[in-house]
């Protein structure tokens, strides 16, 4: 009979819709403050994730009171579950809309009255876009109660003269009354301290981007500390958790099936923002490694990034422009204090800085970047980096004969390179105006693809951009090129440029 | 600012790319190609060695211990 009454309640759901005027998040949700903890410290992300969503519109949420959210029940089931103290093993999720209760209820009728499956996906692909903010799982600890949380990553004020990007997102299908709500953001949690610090948590929201590359399942915070400290524990117990060395966070990667690659960026701020810049570009988010005189290191994920809406020169070695000059901020995740931090971007000396957006600017150096990989790419962003500065001479090498055959000026190209699934790039292309049909399905119908492509793109006053497309699956020593593919030819240089880059790099020229 | 940004000015004809890789294979092009490429080397070995000193880690970069709370 007890049982009985046990089952019965665990099974009763309850769904309120409220407004989001009234009352601060942690009041909505009656949240208590746990009374070892300051005033204030267990709900300030929260608060921020609060915050961020009253800045995007947000009117109204609902309310589930009884959630089951994977990432939990594995922190309930390695860790949770056996504390004295009972902890449920449900969530509650709050998901974020900006239209009042009363618009909300009335639109989830009109989408539940469409009995037609197409119409019904259509229709609530259109209410995700106009008013879905994302959703935030409330775990049933007082201490810690941020769990999943994914909101959507749109920029806040568009800031006059920047541009903000965001291709580490990943896109989420959450279910409400059965609407599909989709939301484009990159997951985020606090840390607990318990199952997870700082480098577990960074290192979770990045492999969700992972995971959406390959459609591979979410790893959970809990086996990412699991599989860190499944060979070494160089400071201690796992849990609760003592934080990572870097080399545990390889561990976990590397076991989780993705290729960890670590680059240090503490020598030359160049290389560390082009190494950033077109790590995130590519859309792995990357993993910084934050460090502060006093010796403490962080670990924070990247989100998205800020550039400049129009390119100014960062003339290198008097060789090339690199785009990477224009990042001036990037969008993190910081577990202590909220998702989508805005952090500015600073040279000091030879080293780049970070400036957190913490009650009071904390700069942070970055110290290394640790990106996980799909294990096929075995191009690092250096590599890729060297071959495009390899590109970027021979380019003006060709033009230096040119110029005495055809009188030709020499100008600095512009170079940027990224890597990207082969799919991605020729519908990058294909987004490109100018860019003809026909030379789209030239390229598909004659170009064997690496499942990643490197491209680097040159361009310059006088050259259409001409992308040299790299195989990733090679190394240092045996890069080989897949083709040049010339996206268009309106200007004088571009075509004999696009065949001498052919010839050297013994690939066919698309055009 | 070095003297190759401020030339903007465009080359009037286009040049033909089969003409263009046929000079190319001519052996004295050859010749100048390759000194040009030579002499951009050294302006490119700096920026290589940047690159590539990013990748040169040891233990110690991957014991740093990571562990902020907040």
């Amino acid at each position: 009979m007890v049982a009985t009454r046990v089952q019965q309640k665990l099974r009763q759901q309850k769904i309120e819709v409220l407004p989001l005027a009234d009352k601060t998040l942690p009041e909505i949700l009656e949240l208590d403050e746990p009374p070892f903890l300051n005033p204030g410290e267990a709900h300030s992300q929260l608060s921020h994730v609060e915050q961020y969503v009253r800045q995007h519109g947000g009117r109204g949420v609902v309310v589930e009171h009884h959630y089951i959210d994977r990432d939990f029940m594995e922190e309930y089931s390695v860790f949770y579950s056996k504390s004295l103290t009972p902890y449920p093993n449900s969530c509650r999720r709050v998901s974020f809309f900006s239209l009042d209760p009363a618009d909300l209820r009335r639109e989830f009728k009109r989408l539940l009255k469409i009995r037609d499956q197409e119409p019904f996906e259509a229709a609530s692909k259109e209410f995700s876009e106009k008013h879905y903010l994302g959703f935030s799982v409330i775990k049933p600890l007082d201490g810690c109660p941020v769990g999943r949380t994914v909101l959507r990553c749109s920029p806040g004020k568009p800031q006059r003269g920047y541009t903000d990007l965001f291709p580490c997102a990943c896109g989420y299908t959450a279910h409400l009354f059965g609407i599909p709500l989709i939301v484009q953001g990159l997951a985020f949690q606090q840390q607990d301290l318990g199952v997870s610090a700082c480098a577990t948590t960074a290192l979770w929201s990045a492999l969700q981007r992972a995971r959406e590359l390959e459609e591979s399942v979410a790893a959970t915070p809990a086996q990412i500390t699991m599989r860190a400290s499944q060979f070494a524990l160089p400071f201690g117990r796992a849990m609760p958790s003592e934080g990572l060395s870097v080399e545990q966070m390889c561990q976990a990667a590397h076991s989780l099936g993705h290729a960890p690659y670590l680059f240090r960026a503490s020598e030359s701020f160049e290389e560390s923002r082009a190494l950033l810049y077109s790590s995130v570009q590519s859309g792995v988010a990357p993993v910084l490694i934050l460090s502060r005189p006093s010796g403490s290191k962080h670990a924070v994920a990247v989100a998205g990034m800020r550039i400049k809406s129009a390119h100014t020169i960062n003339e290198l070695g008097e060789l090339f422009d690199d785009r990477s000059g224009d990042l001036v901020q990037l969008y993190v995740h910081d577990d202590r204090i909220g998702p989508y931090l805005s952090a500015e971007i600073r040279q000091r000396k030879k080293q780049l800085v970070l400036q957190l957006p913490t009650g009071r600017s904390e700069n942070w150096l970055l110290s290394h970047v640790l990106v996980p990989m799909h294990p096929k790419i075995r191009l690092s962003f250096a590599e890729l980096r060297g071959a495009a500065i390899q590109l970027v001479k021979s380019a003006h090498a060709h033009r230096q004969w040119l110029r005495q055959w055809f009188n030709v000026p020499i100008e600095l190209p512009l170079v940027d390179y990224r890597i990207l699934k082969a799919h991605a790039y020729v519908q990058s292309l294909r987004s490109e105006s100018n860019v003809t049909d026909l030379l789209v399905k030239n390229l598909c119908e004659s170009v064997a693809f690496s499942r990643y492509v490197a491209c680097v793109r040159i361009q310059a006053d006088d050259l259409d951009p001409i992308d040299v497309l790299l195989d990733t699956t090679g190394t240092q020593k045996n890069i080989s090129s897949l083709a040049i593919v010339q996206t268009r030819n309106s200007l004088p240089l571009t075509a004999a440029m696009a065949a001498l880059l052919g010839e050297e790099y013994r690939c066919q020229v698309i055009s | 600012m070095p003297a190759q940004q401020t030339k903007r000015a465009k080359s009037q004809t286009r040049i033909d790319p089969t003409e263009a890789v046929s000079r190319f294979r001519d052996p004295k092009v050859q010749v100048r190609f390759r000194k040009a490429m030579g002499q951009l080397a050294k302006k490119a070995a700096p920026l290589i060695e940047a690159v590539r000193s990013t990748e040169r880690l040891d233990e110690s970069d991957y014991a740093i211990r990571i562990n902020t709370k907040g």
